[in-house]
């Protein structure tokens, strides 16, 4: 129902409406507000991490701006008093702790400038059971959704957070292999080929994921979007690994989330909302004028692994060139041979990747090689 | 020149002087300068009688469509009727004593014995480069003179009954001022008691009632699209008089007359502006679908936030604080199709009239203006009709009379709208529909002289559905009866009652847990007394009594098929408002009248209804509510005075300068949180929390006519300030808010600006230009709110554009063949840029600070359109023109809006244009 504006505006849109890519020249000064990001883990063992970084001008194109040297504990209402240390820059994690549900928990941070922030106090709530992740097709894009269930007294208020990891295959499968010793042309085993044909790449979380049953009878969420892959993305030509991660989180946190998802990935439209910001539940101890951006929840955390093979309309295409033709390979002279394919040559394929198609010789080694694209040869081990 | 009846052959008869046949007579040499506009015979005539001692005679039933365009600089006065009646088969003569005869079909001869002249041809070119252009070539077969109408302005006609002497003091003569081929009342039409400055208008029915010294007098009529007319009358006392006006062209759409004559500089009252629907009917549209509307918006002071949008934002004012009226029905959501339509159907609106300044004290309760759509009476005299046929929807009328007393008007309009979302290459767009429909229907009942009947009904709606998701519904329902009873001359009454609905649905029927329905609805019952006192011709007293009761339902929440959506209410809302209002016109003399009034408005916020109570002091949240009551009849009263005041002084015939103040009250209150008005926007009423918003605004204008008052100059200033304005809190929820004080929060605004405008009303060219420099600022000062928007301090609203340039123009190449061009420049909108970066759940995100620190690009659009009318045979079946045109010929991307969204964990920035290409159009208008 909150989608109601954005597509009331979108039908005449696509119609006589234009949308150009256009960044005007930006130049408004931001304070170097304190940008806080984690949920304190608890139910089971589990360390917490917390992230700090800070805001940054927004037309400076610097990297994200680290917090460094900060000093942050975590209080719990029970007395427990445990501290953090800096994991990596901007990265703060506790020991392995386990904080019952319904703990009431709070961090205090002090920056390396002296300044004091602390959360609002929060309570340490139970997630749910993830019950199953899947996609539907729209216009042939992919969107993935969870269904989820509670009890009815259990939160009703849901954030997700999923680590993604897909395959992709180079262009050509590489069946044989030159020996340069001998420029002879044998047979490559399957496992070395995969090596360079099959590569794994994750695909990360950029896009809030929060949903609610409290306006329904009953606990349920049914089809919350959680991600969307457009049609022929690469993403889904193989196969598509998704860790859903699900928390439950308060009605303010969900109000802050929500918000946030609003302003940063949904604005655009004749009746689009304007940008107004909400205030996350961090405060500046030092000086209650400084704003503090991000929400702090606390929340046990159930997990689900999901595998997606690719659609069977699915089509990706990696055009990296097109080999030549070696059309009588496995009659060629030695000579021949080595000036094709040894150390000066290009590698051994078939066209259209078919052992019975014709032979060729492919120079590129970005059609060959997957792990040259950016991902890992290494096959992940829930990869089914 | 008062003396024009001529029975020219008794006056040739009596002119025997012998003469030299050298003669000349020595006014033809006399030098004169002289430039006029489209005027009659009558005016030329009275313009040379100005400058030379002559005086002209001739048979105005002959010449009065003959009308003259003349530019001439210091030439003999024989050069200048040489110039003028080339070609147009007039001829004159003149003699020894200065008289100037004109003849049309034959020729005097003033010298007996000798021959006439030939009888000069009339042009087969008309309007070579002649300054001089006739119609009667042009028009000849089917310009019907009323024979009997012409007569009547020359008729001398007893008001009230005989007496041998006339009587000293005064006498009322009244009446209705009626379109003669069609019966229907002219509004705003002014009768001008000749040779002085003293004069009234019509009311919007055509009546009209004038105190005059008993005597001889001669009224001068005129009105948008008439012909002007004189009546010749001897006051013996309070009497009738109904006075016929002949449309300039009879049966021709195309006359050309913007504004009202010279209105602008006689009127009492400030920024006021009248639009014609046939003004509108010339001028490019969007999709070829006339909008008066969209109109409206070219006018200077008013400003809409996007292009898809009737919004309309008056003198800094935000849309709700429009009254938009049609026939005295509050229309709640005069839009179709997004905003891309205004519910006004061309074919049954008459005009539209806009007040921005000086709001007269019988208009309820708006802040920023009230916006009157009149539609048309039916046709008294026969049964006919239109249809008109656009790209996306059709419309057709039919009106004529209901037996001798009673006339009715009907109309439609709906879409095929869905062949343009099909024609999409987009399968997103293959399930989707949206279409709309309205209707209108007019009765008018005249019982007698003194009572008539009016009924109007209005019926919208509009559905929509997006890649067979949701579908959402709106309309309208409105239904008003109007009883008109005159006392007497002097005094008459209007007693009007009526009921107006909107209601918004949407559902969602997907066999989801989350499938629901949602609704909202709002219902307003009215009634109102208006009575008309004019005791003499100083002073015309309005008064009277109004009662409103509101009914809301603000939002309700229900599953759908399997949906699991747990029902929810939003506890209606009722409210009632009294007004009582009082103002008179006074005439302190001919030059100086002052405009005065004062409206009082009670107002009671009832249950039953849950109240809650907050902590005092403290930001109202849910968690500072300490009580809730249950609370029955009046909860919170509200009340006030609004002084109206408006002065002016003519310093001369064509000049005048106006001063005004105008304070208003609105209790009901649109609650959006998008720029422009989305059919989710719901009403709320002022409450214990939300007061009821305020606004001042003095403005002062300084006006002036030129060439015969076709055109007309204005420079109005004004300045706004606004109380209690509802703004919303950062992240407010509106929907199904059972406790909507928790997201609002009160501001106050400044508004201020100067507004020129430059309005041609006659002639071939026609149009206006007008350039608005203007701010809009509004500053969320409630001590309640705790992290205000900008910190409390002044920020541009939405629709803030400084500079504004419009400029609209028709030119008529003949009567078939008409172009039309707009233009409109404006500042960019301000909009809310991110000052700031971070990374936040995987992603660059955007920190937002100040609203509305930037502005989008300028806007500019230019539209094109041609109108070509069918051959105008008066005994042909049907009567067909055709429009065709461009909107945004440039195709310039005006950008909407700008906006920033994470993708992909990047931020990109996006400029979206509404219409971001060329529309062309055509559409085709048939009348029978």
């Amino acid at each position: 129902m909150k989608k109601i504006l954005t597509i009331a505006g979108t039908i005449l849109f696509l119609v006589f409406a234009c949308k150009d890519k256009y960044n005007p020249p930006l130049s408004g000064e931001a304070a170097r507000l304190l940008v806080v990001e984690g949920i304190v883990m608890g139910g089971a063992p589990a360390p917490t991490t917390i992230f700090l970084s800070r805001l940054a001008n927004f037309s400076d194109s610097t990297p994200r701006p680290l917090e460094r040297n900060a000093t942050i504990q975590l209080t719990t209402g029970n007395g427990g008093n445990y501290p953090f240390r800096e994991a990596a820059p901007g990265v703060y994690q506790t020991d392995t702790l386990t904080i019952p549900i319904g703990t009431i928990c709070q961090l205090h941070i002090t920056t390396a400038d002296g300044k004091e922030y602390a959360s609002d106090e929060v309570e340490m709530l139970p997630a749910t059971n993830i019950d199953e992740i899947n996609y539907l097709r729209k216009n042939q894009d992919v969107h993935f959704y969870v269904n989820a269930h509670g009890e009815a007294n259990e939160p009703r208020y849901y954030f997700w957070k999923f680590e993604s990891t897909y395959e992709y295959n180079s262009q050509y499968f590489l069946f044989k292999k030159f020996i340069t010793a001998d420029c002879t042309m044998v047979n490559r085993s399957t496992e070395e080929a995969n090596l360079y044909y099959r590569c794994w790449k994750s695909d990360p979380q950029t896009t809030i994921a929060v949903a609610s049953s409290a306006g329904l009878s009953d606990n349920v969420i049914y089809q919350a979007p959680l991600h969307e892959i457009p049609y022929s993305d690469i993403r889904m030509d193989v196969g598509y690994s998704m860790l859903l991660k699900q928390y439950a989180i308060s009605e303010t946190a969900y109000a802050y989330w929500s918000n946030l998802r609003k302003i940063t990935e949904e604005l655009g439209g004749i009746f689009g909302p304007l940008p107004s910001e909400v205030k996350g539940n961090l405060h500046c101890l030092t000086n209650p004028e400084e704003a503090v951006i991000g929400f702090v929840s606390a929340s046990s955390e159930k997990e689900k692994r999901q595998f997606f093979y690719r659609p069977p309309d699915w089509q990706y295409f990696f055009n990296c060139g097109l080999p030549d033709s070696a059309n009588n390979m496995n009659t060629m002279l030695k000579p021949k041979l080595y000036t094709l394919f040894g150390p000066k040559g290009g590698w051994p394929v078939y066209f259209n990747n078919n052992p019975y198609d014709t032979p060729g010789v492919m120079y590129s080694r970005m059609c060959i090689q997957c792990d040259l694209r950016g991902g890992s040869n290494i096959k992940p081990p829930f990869w089914p | 020149m008062k003396k024009l009846l001529v029975i020219l052959t008794l006056l040739v008869a009596g002119i025997a002087t012998a003469q030299d046949t050298t003669f000349r007579p020595p006014v033809l040499d006399q030098r004169i300068s002289i430039s006029l506009d489209s005027v009659n015979l009558q005016t030329f005539a009275e313009a040379i009688e100005k400058q030379v001692p002559c005086r002209f005679y001739f048979d105005a039933r002959q010449m009065d469509s003959f009308l003259v365009s003349v530019l001439i600089r210091d030439q003999s006065l024989q050069y200048v009727l040489d110039k003028v009646f080339d070609s147009t088969g007039i001829s004159y003569v003149a003699d020894e004593q200065n008289r100037i005869f004109l003849t049309v079909g034959f020729t005097v001869s003033l010298l007996p014995g000798k021959a006439p002249p030939p009888v000069p041809k009339k042009s087969a070119v008309s309007g070579r480069e002649v300054f001089a252009t006739s119609r009667i070539s042009e028009v000849g077969h089917q310009y019907i003179t009323p024979t009997r109408l012409a007569m009547d302005d020359n008729k001398v006609f007893e008001v009230g009954l005989k007496t041998e002497t006339i009587g000293a003091g005064l006498a009322t003569v009244a009446g209705y001022v009626r379109q003669y081929n069609t019966g229907e009342g002219v509004a705003n039409a002014s009768i001008v008691l000749e040779g002085t400055r003293t004069g009234i208008m019509t009311d919007k029915y055509g009546y009209y009632s004038f105190t005059l010294p008993k005597g001889e007098h001669t009224l001068k009529v005129s009105s948008l699209g008439m012909t002007d007319a004189r009546r010749k009358i001897v006051l013996y006392g309070d009497g009738k008089l109904e006075i016929r006006m002949t449309p300039y062209v009879a049966s021709l759409k195309e006359v050309t007359v913007i504004g009202s004559k010279s209105t602008n500089v006689k009127g009492n009252l400030m920024g006021v502006q009248k639009i014609n629907i046939k003004v509108a009917k010339q001028l490019p549209s969007l999709f070829g679908e006339t909008d008066i509307v969209r109109v409206m918006q070219m006018l200077p002071g008013v400003t809409s936030a996007s292009e898809g949008s009737t919004g309309m934002n008056v003198r800094g004012g935000s849309v709700d604080q429009n009254l938009v009226l049609l026939d005295g029905a509050t229309i709640f959501n005069p839009a179709h199709f997004f905003g891309f339509f205004s519910g006004f159907n061309p074919d049954i609106v008459k005009d539209a009239e806009l007040y921005k300044s000086s709001i007269p004290v019988k208009y309820a309760s708006r802040l920023s203006s009230v916006l009157d759509v009149i539609s048309r009476e039916g046709n008294q005299k026969k049964l006919s009709g239109s249809i008109g046929l656009g790209l996306l929807n059709a419309r057709a009328t039919l009106e004529g009379p209901l037996g001798k007393k009673t006339t009715f008007i009907a109309g439609a309009r709906t879409t095929y709208s869905n062949w343009l979302l099909r024609a999409l290459n987009d399968p997103a767009y293959a399930n989707s529909s949206a279409s709309f429909y309205d209707a209108n229907l007019g009765i008018t009942h005249a019982m007698n002289e003194r009572n008539t009947l009016y009924f109007t009904g209005y019926m919208s709606g509009d559905r929509f559905r997006l890649d067979g998701d949701t579908l959402y519904r709106y309309g309208n329902i409105n239904g008003v009866v109007k009883w008109k009873h005159n006392f007497n001359n002097r005094f008459s009454s209007l007693l009007s009652g009526g009921i107006d609905s909107y209601k918004f649905r949407m559902e969602s029927d997907r066999g989801a847990p989350n499938d629901f329905t949602f609704e909202n609805a709002i219902k307003q019952y009215h009634g109102k007394l208006d009575l008309t006192f004019m005791p003499n011709a100083k002073h015309r007293f309005e008064g009277g009594l109004s009662g409103l009761m509101y009914d809301l339902q603000p939002g309700n929440l229900a599953p759908a098929g399997k949906g699991l959506t747990i029902p929810k209410t939003v506890m209606p809302e009722k409210g009632l408002e009294l007004a009582g209002y009082l103002s008179d016109q006074f005439t302190i003399t001919p030059d100086l009248s002052l405009h005065a009034g004062v409206r009082y408005t009670w107002y009671s916020y009832r249950g039953p209804r849950d109240v809650y109570e907050y902590q005092p002091g403290v930001p109202r949240e849910i968690s500072s509510i300490t009580d809730t009551i249950h609370a029955t009849g009046n909860i919170q009263t509200w009340q006030g005075l609004e002084p109206r005041i408006a002065l002016r002084y003519m310093l001369n015939n064509s000049t005048s300068f106006k001063l005004s103040y105008n304070r208003t009250r609105q209790n009901i209150h649109m609650m959006s949180n998008t720029t422009v008005v989305s059919p989710t926007d719901m009403w709320k009423l002022s409450d214990s929390y939300i007061r009821p918003e305020v606004g001042d605004q003095f403005s002062a204008g300084f006006y002036q006519n030129f060439r015969e008052n076709t055109i007309e100059a204005s420079v109005e200033g004004y300045y706004k300030r606004i109380q209690h304005a509802v703004t919303y809190k950062n992240g407010a929820t509106l929907l199904l808010n059972n406790h909507l004080e928790t997201d609002v929060a009160n501001a106050s605004g400044k508004a201020y600006g100067v507004e020129l405008l430059v309005k041609k009303t006659a002639g071939r060219l026609t149009g206006w230009v007008s350039y608005t420099w203007s701010r809009t600022l509004l500053k969320m000062d409630d001590p309640l709110v705790d992290d205000p928007v900008n910190k409390g301090n002044y920020f541009p609203a939405d629709y803030d554009k400084p500079h504004v340039v419009n400029f609209i123009g028709n030119y008529r190449f003949s009567h078939r063949f008409s172009i039309s061009l707009t233009t409109a420049y404006s500042t960019g909108r301000p909009i809310t840029y991110p000052v700031g970066r971070y990374w936040m759940n995987g992603s660059v995100r955007m920190y937002y600070s100040d609203r509305n620190a930037y502005r989008v690009p300028d806007y500019f659009r230019t539209d094109f359109s041609m109108n070509i009318e069918g051959s105008h045979k008066v005994k042909k079946l049907a009567h067909s023109s055709w429009t065709i045109g461009l909107y945004n010929v440039t195709a310039r991307r005006n950008p909407y809006s700008v906006y920033f969204v994470s993708e992909n964990g990047r931020v990109q920035g996006y400029k979206l244009s509404i219409i971001g290409t060329v529309v062309p159009y055509a559409s085709y208008n048939v009348k029978f």
